[in-house]
This record gives structure tokens, C-alpha cells and sequence, in this order.
């Protein structure tokens, strides 16, 4: 990565989720930690894990396995709460591991097929080709919106 | 006009409406002044309109810049002293500065609202020399004015002789105003040097207090900070923890300071939310001015406790309450002047609007000295309106038919008024109190004055709550909700808990009380799915012999008891709200963070009762589907009265055996001896207390009380009730046993009580067994082992023929009235649970029986099958036989005829009944 990419691409912190290597631009995540020990909340929808106090704020945290669609797993050691700022609130995501930040330009994203694995495309703002593979670009608004 | 710049727009709002903020009240100070000008208090006002007047010009916001520069001129006069604020130029003035708050409010709109008439009335107080009283923008003719001024000068020189002590100063200025009303509004020149000499020495007094040094901080901020704070008491926590183990007294030292600061700092942080009530207060001023003028009321308010503080929060929620409960009391509470004075009150009303501290809560009075609450036609629009029966209304004490005003569906005001009546009553006001976790009290002296008492928290972001668990989680309930802690242990919880309709009931005083389970409620007991929950309870019966907890909670409408699986603590709490995710979760108000770092979500007891379903009145609803499921058994339906002696304690007699009620002083009852009495036209009624004869508790003392006479053994006594609840049609279906009294028959929940249904006849037996032996010793010897049904199939061998009355009833309520009434008359009486029984008894000894009664609904042989049995032998084809029955129809009637019953009798008539047994025994014999 050189200088010319800082400045004209974005940073996306990537994760993994089952076989999906997902990227959330870095401009939205307060933190990352490892805080998984929810309280659980009655009644919630079936992708809300529970709540977790940040510094005395209770934060919603989501099982982003359910939201996509996937099968819901215990956690692991490499589990980790991503929590992002939407809207005034904050919301914690729940991933299995996390993995490097990346800096993409703007003309490394190209559209998003139609879904992906099986996951539905309107999740996702686009895909970005890796040597490895490919990083799939989560459209947090749109996700956290339908749950 | 000028928008591209909207943040400038924005400043321009945030200031504008700044300065606008406390016009009102300010103008109102001037007014109040007169004309003794206080020149701070001008300036700012002036000040205000005229940086409004700048910046609105700037970005060419012309119909505000209109508007505040012809308001500044009128400001400006009165700070020269050219003019005197009379409440007529504050009258155009406060109007001016409505329209200007709300165009400031939206900038973007205002060149298109039409100000004319505002800048019309304001430049007419400023080009005129004088304003008339009443209509400001009306120019009086220049004579007038001229003769106004006249008298003004000469009034200003009179007192231009007086030496300038400041009372008398003020005496001759009242005089000035007063004898020649309109002078005082003519600017004459002299003038200034009246008001000046007294008015500038005592404003500039006034004025010396220097305005406190603050800032705009947001609400977010506080939160943050508020957040930040609760973080640092949690890790303070973890501090002391270490500071056991570690035997180092600096470290000790240090551990404590950081206690102490960190409590310190939450609480200034909480002070921050505080406001003074008086906020809200201000307002209030211009509403009753303006609402006495409409109404040609004279009213004045006046306001003690403006520095009160209260939680920002709470300020904002209570003003519409409060505005609501200041307008009833000009509107409703009020008098015209002309009756006040006929009444001996001056003709000014007053009220006055009170806030202080009072144990750890914020209490606000409101208090007029109007006419008071007619509690009658209070009852009376309440049982117009259905809300209550005559009955009740009569039982009703004052204070109690004073809250009937804060009912649902409640409004006295006979018309709906564009003042208080805008379709929102005082029940709502309760309910936004209530829902701040306050109370609403009222008392009422009708013909001198309503005083209503608010009292509220001091704050909706610290509350008092009880931690329970439901599992392995810890969940708050919010202590306002909570009415009572239950705890039954072992034998208890099968005694106490009972399932009415298949829903677990709690029975507690009296009373039966729905219950919800908690894990249920919760969807988290495992293996319970939601919508299975209602089944869960109803199958799930309990069957542990653990003590279980009950937490009675009340929501607005109902209370029930809600089984936890136990209690941790009692504890202040933070209240936090949950993400958007959640906000739909309906058992739930918000969270909080324990003192262990997690989260504990806070209970909606609403909510709860909603989600396991149980309705208002939830256990009335139970009654009445009972009464449809068992109506295919064609219960008979009984007709009862429902009292009460204790408050708590419900009782019912059947209305067949009530004589009549009387309603009495209780000063008429006297004692003679032992036995208390009641002097009723010319002769004495025994009268019982229930207290004495069974188990129940003491009827509080009242003025009044409630006699319901009834007749036994040929004379009538009374029982003393404290109020007649209803009469009401019940299913014959009383528990019978539950109550080990032989004065009860069995008891029933009605209307959501334990309601135990009374044998008066036996109460007299055992108050007064003298009247029993005497009648008996009149009248056969009989065999008083006949009350079990049992035994009625081995009749007594000494029995004469023709002697006795056979009865075939299954209801065992009726049947022992109609037995018991038959006795006391003299007859033997033979019953039987049902026509098959009666049957088999009268073929044993057929001579016995002279008369059947039999009634018609029956399992196994019902009426018509006994009587079409009877009647196809020929040996019983002469036999009356007398069919009871509640209600029947023509059609039912023909159908017994058919069968062969000689006649129909209702029921527990007692007088009816008796004859015709004796008619019949007349015929038989």
C-alpha cells in the first residue's frame, strides 16, 4: 500500500463470517473487543444475542450469522464484537474472526452480484478482488435496518 | 431572503428564541409594574427585540424585522418614560411578541405570514399621544386626549406638592390612576418626574441582583457524562475491592478519596439535569390573565416555590398536565365575580400554584378559593354517565365521589368549552402523572375552594426498583408499580393459588388475583414456546412445595401477581434506554447497569399483563365465561344483594330473603340490653353485626349505615352494612365449604371478590336462639336430622303419613333456603339431590308425602321426568306437585302442565311458596 491509495482509497476493517471474508469501512467501528457475554433480552428479534454495557451505554448486539442467514454458532475464542456507530446508536456486530484492515480505492469496488452464497446482494455495497479471494463489502445501514 | 446560509439561519433561531423565551413573562413584570418602570428589565426586553430586529433585517427576514422594529418602538417609549405600560399596551405588546416567537420558531415561512394587524396596534400606541382603554389602535379624539391630559396635570402637580416619601408617592400615583382612569395612560410631560423620583430608586434596587454566569451545555453531553460517571463508580467498586486485600493504608486512603469524589461527582452531574420548576411556572401567569379575561373571571395567581428544582425530564411532561389542572380551576373552579361577592368573597379569585420538597419527592399544589366540587351532581353525571349505580353513588363518601372527576369517561363541564373541554378530561391528566410515577390527589370544600396535590419524583433517570430474577437473569421492576411482596411456602401455595378459567389465581384478602408467571411472560422458560405460554400456565399446575414469590404490581387499570423466581434487592437504578432493535420488545421499559458491570433489563408490568394476556377486569370476563360454560348445565341464576361490611369483605344475600333496606344515622342506633337496636315507627328492630356472629372483620365507623332487614321466624331483624355494593344475577354455583361458618353457604368471586353468601335465617339462629325455641316450641316437634340429603333416604320410622313435603332441587344452595323456609313455617321437609333420588324416596314410603316440590332442571331425572313418573302410577295421581323454577317461559310453563305439575312457584318467594304448600296441605288434609 502506498500513500496515493491512503488518500484516494477507504479503509475496511475485514472479518470473517463461516466461509465469507466481509469489510465494514473503518470510518463507522468505534471499536473491537471481546466482550460476548450478553445479557440476553426477552422477546427480541431472533438476531439481537442481547445487550452488553460499553462504558455504562447499553448496546444492542447482533449475531451477524443470523442476519445473513446462516446457522447461529457457539463462540470461540476468535469471536469478537464489532461495535459501530448507526445513527446516533451504537449496535455491536458479532463476527467470527476478525481479520487485516484494508485500504481500497474507490475503483477497486465493483458490483455486487445478485447474492453471494446464498445471501442476499442488497446486503452488500460491492465486492473487492483479493489475491486470495474476494472481500464482500457489508452495507451496515441496509443490514441492521431489516432486523 | 437570504438562505443560503442556513447555520446562520439556525444561530439566528437558537438566539431569537432565546430572548423570546422569557418575554412573557417579562412583559408581565412590566405590566405588573406600572408605572414604576424597572429600566433593566425594559432594556433587556428592548434589547432582545432589537438584536432580533438586526439579524432578521441582515437576512432579509422583512415581516419579522417589520414586526420587531415596530414592537422595539413601543419598547423604546416606555423606556423613556413616555409611555406607561398599561395592561392594554401589554395587551398588543404580548400578542406582538406571540407572533414574533412563533416566526422566529420558523424563518423560512415567515415573509409569508400577514403581520399588519400586530404593526397596526403597535404603531398606534406609538403614534398616538394617549391610548384609549379598550381598543388601542383607535386614535380618542384630540379633545379627549387633550382633556385627559388635563387632568393628568393637574394630578401630577398635586402630587408634585406632596414631599416625595415614597409611600405617599405611590398613594398619590394610585390616586392618580384611580380616579381618572385613563389618565395615567396619557404621556404627559410632568409624569416622568413623579414615577421617576419614586420608580427609579425602588427598580434599581430591584435590579442589583447580578444574573448568574452560565453556559448552553446539550443533553447529550450530560448523558455522556452521566455515563462516564456510572462507569467510574463501577470501576471505583473494583477498587475497593483491592483494598481489603492490600494492607497498605495509602492505598486505603487513596481507595477512599476516589469513593467520595466519584459520589460527589455523580451527584453534581445529576444536579446538571435539574431545573427549576418555576420553568414551567411562568407560563402560567399569562394563561390565567388571559383565560380570566375571556371569561370575565377576575383571578390571580400566585406562584411560591419557582426555585424548586426537578429533573429536566419531568419539567417537560408535567407542563401540559399542569396547564390543564390551571385552566380548570379559572374555568370550572372559578365563579363570575358577581356571585363571588354574593357569596361574601372579593370578587378576585385566587390560586394559588405551590411547589416544594417533601420526602425525596417534588409535591405541586394547586389551590383555588372558587366554588369547591359539588359532590352531589359529581354522582349524579357519574351515574349518568354509567360510571356508577345509584347504589354506590348513595354509599359513596365525599372524598371517594371527588375521584370519580379523575375517572375515564368523566367530564363536568356540562358542554364541551373551547377552554377546558378539548377532549381531554382529568383522567388524563392522572394518567400522564401517573405515568411519571406520580399521584393526584383532590380536596374539595364545596362553596370555598379545590385544592389538588401532584406529587412526582424528582427525577425519571434515577428510579427505586426492586431486582428480581427470573432464572439466572436479573431484571428490575420499577418500584412505583409495586403494591405488595407475597411469599408462599409449602402447604400455602396450593391453598392460595387456584386456576379459575385455566389461569392460575392467587387468593389474597378477599380477593382473587390473576398471576403471571414471570419465565413465561418472558417466552424463557425452556421448552415454552410463546404461544404456548397461555396453555402452559393453565396445564402447569404448581406442584412444588419451594417457597414461591409473588410480587403484587399495578399497572394503571389492573393489579396482578407476578410469580418470580426470587428477590435479590431493592436498588437505585439508572434507567438507559434500549437500541431501536428492542424498543419494540414489549415487556420491556429499558435497562440498567448493576453495580457488577451488567446489564439488567427493566420491566414493563403494562406490558406484562398484555403479553399473558390478561385483560382489564380480566377476572369479571372470567366470571362471565364461566357462566356460558356452565349454562349448558342450566344453572339456576339467583338473584343477590352484594354488601360489605368491611371495606375488604364482600358478602351476598339472596334478594329473596331481603325484606327492605333502610339507611340510617348512626346515632339512631341505641343498645338496650346487650342487644342493639334501631327505633323504626313506633316499634324496635333487632340489629346483627356480622363481626359478631361469624368470622368477619369489624365494619369501620360511619355516620351512615346501611340496614338490611330481613325476616326470620316470624320477625324481622336487621344487619347493619357499610355499603350496598350491587344487586346483581349470579349463577347458582357457589363454592360450598370454603368458609368452615354455618352462616355461609358457599362463596363465589364476584366482580373480582370473594364474595361468601350469607344464610340469614341461620344468622338469626345463632344471634338470637331464643326466637327459634320459642318457635319451635309452638309448632311440631321435628326431625332435625334431616339436613343431609343422605339420610333422606332413611326417613325417620316415626314419621305420620301425609306429614311431610318431599323436595327434589339440586342445587344445594336452594336447597337448603327452601328447605330452611319451609321448616321454619312448620313443614317437615324430606330433600333430594335430584329427581332420581326423590323418586326412590317417594316409592319407599309413598304415604308419607302429602306434596312434591321439585325443581325442574336436575341431572339424572330432571322435573318433568319426576313428574311424568309420578303421575303414571295411579296411586300418586292426586299428589300435588309444585314445580320451582327461576325463570321460565309461557312455553316451559305448558310443557310442566303437560307433564302433570299443578303449579309453578318461584323460587325462594318465600311468602308465595308457603302458602301454597299450606294451601295444598289444607286440601290434602
Amino acid at each position: 500500500m502506498n500513500k496515493i491509495d491512503n488518500l484516494h482509497g477507504t479503509q475496511f476493517a475485514t472479518f470473517h463470517v463461516e466461509s465469507l471474508l466481509l469489510g465494514v469501512s473503518i470510518d463507522t467501528i468505534q471499536e473491537i473487543n471481546r466482550q460476548l457475554d450478553v445479557t440476553q433480552v426477552p422477546h427480541s428479534p431472533d438476531s439481537v444475542r442481547g445487550v452488553i454495557n460499553l462504558r455504562g451505554e447499553v448496546v444492542t448486539v447482533v449475531d451477524l450469522r443470523t442476519l445473513l442467514g446462516l446457522k447461529r454458532q457457539t463462540d470461540t475464542h476468535d469471536s469478537r464484537c464489532i461495535v459501530i456507530h448507526l445513527q446516533d446508536e451504537l449496535i455491536g456486530l458479532l463476527v467470527d474472526r476478525i481479520a487485516d484492515t484494508l485500504t481500497i480505492p474507490a475503483d477497486g469496488i465493483e458490483p455486487t452480484p445478485a447474492n453471494i452464497d446464498g445471501i442476499e446482494g442488497r446486503f452488500f455495497k460491492g465486492v473487492h478482488t483479493l489475491e486470495s479471494g474476494v472481500v464482500v463489502l457489508l452495507d451496515v445501514e441496509q443490514l441492521l435496518e431489516t432486523c | 431572503m437570504c438562505m443560503e446560509d442556513p447555520e446562520l439561519l439556525a444561530e439566528f433561531v437558537t438566539e431569537s428564541t432565546e430572548a423570546m423565551a422569557d418575554i412573557e413573562g417579562q412583559l408581565l413584570e412590566i405590566e405588573s409594574g406600572g408605572a414604576d418602570i424597572n429600566d433593566d428589565l425594559v432594556n433587556t426586553v428592548f434589547r432582545g427585540v432589537h438584536s432580533i430586529k438586526g439579524v432578521a433585517g441582515f437576512l432579509g427576514l422583512t415581516t419579522i424585522n417589520q414586526l420587531a422594529h415596530s414592537l422595539e418602538d413601543v419598547l423604546n417609549r416606555v423606556r423613556t418614560r413616555e409611555l406607561v405600560p398599561t395592561s392594554e399596551i401589554v395587551d398588543v405588546m404580548l400578542q406582538a411578541a406571540d407572533e414574533l416567537s412563533s416566526l422566529v420558531a420558523s424563518p423560512e415561512t415567515s415573509n409569508d405570514v400577514d403581520v399588519a394587524k400586530h404593526v397596526a396596534a403597535l404603531n398606534a400606541i406609538n403614534d398616538s399621544e394617549a391610548i384609549s382603554e379598550d381598543t388601542p389602535s383607535v386614535d380618542r379624539s384630540e379633545k379627549d386626549i387633550s382633556e385627559l391630559a388635563d387632568t393628568a396635570v393637574k394630578a401630577a402637580d398635586e402630587l408634585e406638592a406632596v414631599p416625595e416619601e415614597g409611600s405617599t408617592a405611590e398613594q398619590a400615583t394610585d390616586k392618580l390612576d384611580s380616579p381618572v382612569p385613563a389618565a395615567a395612560e396619557v404621556p404627559v410631560e410632568p409624569k416622568p418626574k413623579v414615577t421617576g423620583a419614586s420608580g427609579r430608586s425602588a427598580s434599581s434596587e430591584k435590579s442589583s441582583t447580578p444574573a448568574e454566569a452560565s453556559i448552553r451545555v446539550s443533553v447529550s453531553t450530560l448523558d455522556h457524562l452521566m455515563n462516564l460517571a456510572g462507569e467510574l463508580v463501577l470501576n471505583r467498586n473494583r477498587l475497593l475491592q483491592y483494598d481489603g486485600l492490600e494492607n497498605d493504608t495509602d492505598f486505603s486512603t487513596l481507595a477512599t478519596d476516589i469513593d467520595h469524589n466519584t459520589c460527589e461527582l455523580q451527584e453534581a452531574i445529576m444536579k446538571t439535569r435539574m431545573q427549576p420548576i418555576g420553568n414551567v411556572f411562568t407560563r402560567f401567569t399569562r394563561v390565567v390573565r388571559d383565560l380570566s379575561a375571556k371569561l370575565d373571571k377576575q383571578c390571580k395567581l400566585v406562584v411560591d416555590g419557582k426555585e424548586v428544582e426537578v429533573d429536566k425530564t419531568i419539567i417537560e411532561a408535567i407542563a401540559d398536565p399542569l396547564t390543564h389542572l390551571i385552566r380548570n380551576a379559572v374555568d370550572h373552579g372559578m365563579e363570575t365575580p358577581a356571585k363571588r361577592v354574593e357569596a361574601g368573597k372579593p370578587a378576585e379569585g385566587l390560586i394559588q400554584l405551590r411547589a416544594f420538597h417533601q420526602s425525596g419527592t417534588v409535591c405541586i399544589e394547586i389551590k383555588d378559593d372558587g366554588a369547591g366540587i359539588n359532590v352531589d351532581a359529581v354522582k349524579r353525571k357519574a351515574v349518568e354517565k354509567g360510571l356508577i349505580s345509584t347504589d354506590q353513588a348513595d354509599a359513596m363518601h365525599d372524598r371517594d365521589a371527588i375521584r370519580l372527576i379523575l375517572m375515564p369517561g368523566f367530564s363536568t363541564a356540562e358542554v364541551l368549552s373551547d377552554v377546558s373541554g378539548r377532549g381531554v378530561g382529568m383522567d388524563v391528566v392522572r394518567t400522564n402523572i401517573e405515568k411519571l410515577g406520580g399521584t393526584v390527589e383532590i380536596d374539595s370544600q364545596y362553596g370555598s375552594g379545590t385544592t389538588i396535590h401532584v406529587t412526582l419524583p424528582l427525577t425519571l433517570a434515577i428510579i427505586q426498583s426492586l431486582m428480581v430474577k427470573c432464572r439466572d437473569d436479573r431484571f428490575a421492576i420499577p418500584q412505583v408499580n409495586i403494591l405488595e411482596l407475597v411469599r408462599l411456602r409449602g402447604q400455602e401455595v396450593s391453598e392460595r393459588i387456584g386456576t379459575v378459567n385455566n389461569a392460575e389465581v392467587l387468593r389474597l384478602r378477599g380477593r382473587l388475583l390473576p398471576l403471571v408467571r414471570l419465565r413465561e411472560a418472558l417466552g424463557i422458560d425452556a421448552g415454552a414456546p410463546e404461544a404456548e405460554v397461555e396453555s402452559t400456565v393453565a396445564t402447569e399446575q404448581i406442584v412444588t412445595d419451594e417457597a414461591i414469590n409473588i410480587i403484587v404490581v399495578e399497572t394503571g387499570q389492573q393489579s396482578y401477581g407476578l410469580i418470580v423466581d426470587g428477590l435479590v434487592n431493592s436498588e437505585e437504578i439508572v434507567v438507559k434506554p434500549l437500541g431501536r432493535h428492542l424498543s419494540s420488545c414489549p415487556c420491556l421499559t429499558g435497562a440498567t447497569i448493576l453495580g457488577d458491570g451488567r446489564v439488567a433489563l427493566i420491566l414493563d408490568v403494562n406490558g406484562i399483563a398484555q403479553q399473558a394476556n390478561l385483560r382489564v377486569g380480566d377476572s369479571e370476563t372470567t366470571n362471565g365465561d364461566e357462566a356460558e360454560d356452565s349454562s349448558a348445565r342450566e344453572l339456576d341464576k339467583q338473584s343477590v344483594l352484594l354488601f360489605t361490611n368491611h371495606p375488604s369483605e364482600q358478602f351476598a344475600v339472596p334478594m329473596e330473603a331481603v325484606a327492605r333496606i333502610e339507611r340510617v344515622l348512626s346515632d339512631e342506633l341505641v343498645i338496650v340490653g346487650g342487644q342493639e337496636l334501631l327505633h323504626y315507627r313506633d316499634s324496635s328492630l333487632p340489629l346483627l353485626r356480622l363481626e359478631n356472629s361469624m368470622d368477619a372483620m369489624a365494619a369501620p365507623e360511619d355516620r351512615r349505615v346501611n340496614i338490611i332487614v330481613f325476616e326470620a321466624a316470624g320477625r324481622e331483624f336487621g344487619v347493619l352494612a357499610t355499603e350496598l355494593v350491587d344487586i346483581c344475577e349470579l349463577p347458582d354455583d357457589f363454592e360450598a365449604g370454603t368458609f368452615d361458618d354455618t352462616v355461609v353457604y358457599g362463596s363465589q368471586v364476584i366482580q373480582q371478590k370473594t364474595t361468601r353468601l350469607l344464610d340469614t335465617i341461620e344468622l338469626a339462629r345463632q344471634s338470637r336462639p331464643d326466637w327459634f325455641e320459642a318457635k319451635s316450641s309452638t309448632t311440631q316437634p321435628t326431625s332435625i336430622d334431616t339436613t343431609s340429603p343422605a339420610k333422606a333416604g332413611n326417613p325417620n320410622s316415626d314419621w305420620e303419613p301425609g306429614s311431610s313435603v318431599l323436595l327434589a332441587e339440586d342445587s344445594s344452595f336452594f336447597r337448603r333456603q327452601v328447605k330452611a323456609f319451609l321448616e321454619e313455617a312448620g313443614e317437615t321437609v324430606i330433600d333430594c339431590e335430584d329427581g332420581r333420588e326423590a323418586w326412590r324416596v317417594l316409592k319407599e314410603t309413598p304415604d308419607r308425602f302429602r306434596l312434591v316440590l321439585t325443581d325442574i332442571e336436575m341431572p339424572n331425572m330432571d322435573g318433568l321426568e319426576l313428574t311424568r313418573a309420578i303421575r303414571s302410577e295411579d296411586r300418586f295421581s292426586e299428589i300435588p306437585i309444585i314445580a320451582l323454577t327461576s325463570l321460565a317461559s309461557q312455553e316451559d310453563f305448558q310443557r310442566g302442565y303437560d307433564a302433570g305439575v299443578t303449579e309453578y312457584q318461584v323460587k325462594l318467594d318465600r311468602e308465595k311458596l308457603i302458602s301454597a304448600v299450606q294451601k295444598f296441605s289444607l286440601v290434602a288434609v
